[in-house]
């Protein structure tokens, strides 16, 4: 008779222990019907810094000196920018990019290969096209999920059109060839294997 | 009982069962096919004899008298060199070389009838030779009409009913695009290339990548396809018969294209155990495309998608197709589109992305009900934000699935991805292709 409650005892014990398991174990896999954790914007944006480039380690946004001299719309631009670009990618792509569209596109260009050779001889300085902005804001844009509207996309772009001409070429173009060297540097130092697939790729 | 009335009762029982075995075989189906058409061709005889001279018409009935007393007997033709053994013709006697050697006949019934363009076909394919099954496939040995044309559990090739015959056509012939007799199978490749299908499904190593070689799809044993409910599959709108000898290779692929492969496919999406979930089938819905007569086509086409090897002698070699010339290169550009299968994700033209399950698309809301509205890229509306020599590089790199943002997040992997074309694609055709693609880009309606 012992023996049996002896039995009784370890199989209540076990069962008891694998009830506390089940229930306190956070064993279970989510499953699609879940809420999920994380929305497809943060996802694209964790992708995207998964990969990163040399302007993800740039700053994150402009100085209040460079910003007080840029007119209201374009002020407006940058706002958005700030919270829209920053949904699916780091603020500090656009901002640190070596995009440059100047002001009158393809004929801008041409005036200033002319008036300065010297902006278009390290491409992962400056990249300057006629409409690069134009472009990549409107990839965005159609992007499944991008929720930035046609008005809100052509301010974007203004901002950056903009932007660039004022703090990317003309009397600041040395500053920003340093800002951009630095970065380059930087970002070699920290991501080698990144920096030598994007080199590959022209793509710095 | 007694010894001796055993002995009288199972020697009863056992005559019975001598009778019952000698009655089962003197009925069997083929004897009252082949006694059939002997007597309907000693019948057209005799009619032949009512009009014909004296001495022909005593040579007709002669003939028919004979055929009236033929001994009734298994007929069979050994294609050694194709490893077929055929017995078709004990029933087919109208098919019979033997028995009717003009091998024409005015029966207009099965299984009586003469083979159809016989000038042709037998011409081309003497049937002492190749036999039937080679081409109609089904169980050669059988002697019984459903073992024979292969409507029994087990038997994995059942017949190629109908036009579908014309699958075999493909097995063996490389110019079976141009061959008289072979056009529904040619409308299929047609269709198969149209559509995009080879830009997923390679054909012996030619196309994409991103689903399973086709090239022996008709070998496929039913073993490997054994999960599959076959109860999922509409014919016609209704749900196939669960009687398993419709639970074909052929009903199967066609059932992938007369029904949503969602549907038919579904796997486990909301998987809870798997370590991610599995989408379902990844194949876009092309009913509206294809319809069934284009569903019929491309069934056929693949169902002459075989490995298996035939001695060389009995393959009908032809060169290459030559490759188009194009003097314009937007034309050069949509052909190397279609000639890629590009279609198969991003539509004809680029003008519709397809589905691609749990990928990001329009119109999404519900986690659960959405995953379903995940789309490839439309072309038309996203490659003008491209430059050409951009479109050129994502052509060359491919997308990688790892890229493609999940909608649901919890949801499966999307399984549509872009291959990398690099080794494909290069060349004047791949700066075509981006210059043709350029120039199919929806105009700017973005008011900048």
């Amino acid at each position: 008779m012992k023996i049996y409650r002896k039995y009784a005892a370890i199989s209540v014990g076990l069962a008891l222990a694998t009830a506390l398991a089940v229930v306190l174990l956070p064993g279970r896999p989510v499953n699609a019907g879940e809420a999920p954790k994380k929305t497809a914007a943060e996802l694209e944006k964790e992708k995207a810094m998964k990969n990163p480039y040399p302007n993800d380690i740039g700053p994150e946004k402009l100085d209040e000196a460079t910003l007080k001299d840029y007119p209201a719309d374009k002020k407006a631009g940058y706002e958005l920018a700030m919270v829209k670009c920053a949904q699916c990618h780091s603020s500090a792509r656009p901002l640190n990019s070596r995009f440059v569209e100047p002001e009158g596109k393809d004929a801008a260009v041409s005036a200033l290969k002319k008036s300065n050779p010297e902006l278009f001889k390290d491409g992962a300085v400056w990249q300057i096209e006629g409409s690069v902005w134009n472009r990549y804001v409107k990839r965005m844009m159609s992007k499944p999920g991008c929720k930035i509207s046609n008005a809100e996309g052509k301010k974007i772009w203004e901002f950056f059109v903009y932007d660039g001409s004022k703090r990317k070429i003309g009397a600041n173009a040395q500053k920003w060839q340093a800002h951009r060297k630095k970065l380059l540097a930087d970002f070699k130092a920290k991501y080698p294997q990144r920096y030598e697939e994007l080199a590959k790729d022209k793509d710095l | 009982m007694s010894y001796r009335k055993w002995f009288y009762g199972l020697n009863f029982a056992m005559a019975a069962v001598f009778v019952y075995a000698y009655w089962i075989d003197y009925n069997t189906e083929w004897k009252k096919y082949q006694k059939q058409y002997l007597r309907m061709a000693a019948d057209t005889l005799d009619k032949q004899a009512e009009s014909a001279k004296p001495e022909q018409a005593r040579s007709l009935k002669d003939q028919a008298r004979k055929l009236r007393h033929q001994p009734l007997e298994i007929k069979q033709i050994i294609a050694k060199d194709l490893g077929r053994v055929d017995r078709c013709i004990t029933c087919h006697v109208g098919m019979d070389e033997y028995a009717n050697p003009a091998m024409t006949n005015d029966f207009g019934q099965h299984p009586y009838k003469a083979h159809p363009k016989i000038d042709t076909l037998a011409k081309n394919h003497p049937f002492q030779k190749y036999g039937c099954v080679v081409c109609h496939q089904g169980q050669g040995l059988a002697t019984t009409a459903d073992g024979a044309h292969g409507r029994v559990h087990h038997w994995e090739k059942p017949m190629l009913e109908g036009l579908r015959v014309q699958a075999s056509c493909v097995s063996c012939h490389v110019n079976f695009e141009k061959l008289s007799g072979a056009e529904i199978a040619a409308a299929g490749k047609a269709l198969f290339d149209k559509v995009g299908c080879k830009g997923c499904h390679s054909i012996k190593g030619a196309g994409g990548v991103v689903s399973v070689d086709l090239g022996d799809i008709a070998d496929k044993p039913l073993e490997r396809i054994a999960g599959f409910n076959f109860q999922r599959i509409k014919k016609n709108g209704v749900v196939l018969s669960p009687e398993r000898h419709e639970w074909t290779l052929q009903n199967w692929i066609l059932g992938h294209l007369t029904n949503d492969p969602i549907e038919v496919t579904p796997n486990d999406p909301f998987a809870e155990y798997n370590a991610e979930p599995v989408a379902p089938s990844g194949m876009p819905d092309f009913r509206e495309e294809l319809g069934l007569r284009g569903a019929e086509a491309i069934t056929t086409y693949l169902m002459g998608m075989t490995a298996e090897q035939f001695p060389h002698r009995y393959y009908v070699a032809a060169a290459a197709a030559a490759e188009p010339q194009f003097s314009n290169p937007l034309k050069h550009g949509k052909y190397v589109y279609e000639k890629y299968g590009c279609a198969g994700c991003h539509g004809l033209e680029g003008k519709k992305g397809r589905r691609n399950y749990n990928a990001l698309g329009p119109g999404q809301e519900n986690l659960e009900k959405d995953m379903d509205r995940g789309q490839e890229p439309t072309l038309v509306d996203v490659v003008g934000t491209y430059t050409k020599e951009e479109l050129m590089k994502k052509i060359a790199v491919g997308v990688p699935g790892s890229a493609i943002v999940k909608f649901n997040p919890n949801g499966p992997t999307p399984p549509l991805y872009m291959p990398a074309w690099k080794d494909k694609i290069k060349g004047k055709e791949l700066e075509d292709l981006a210059a043709w693609l350029l120039s199919v880009a929806k105009k700017d309606e973005s008011g900048f």
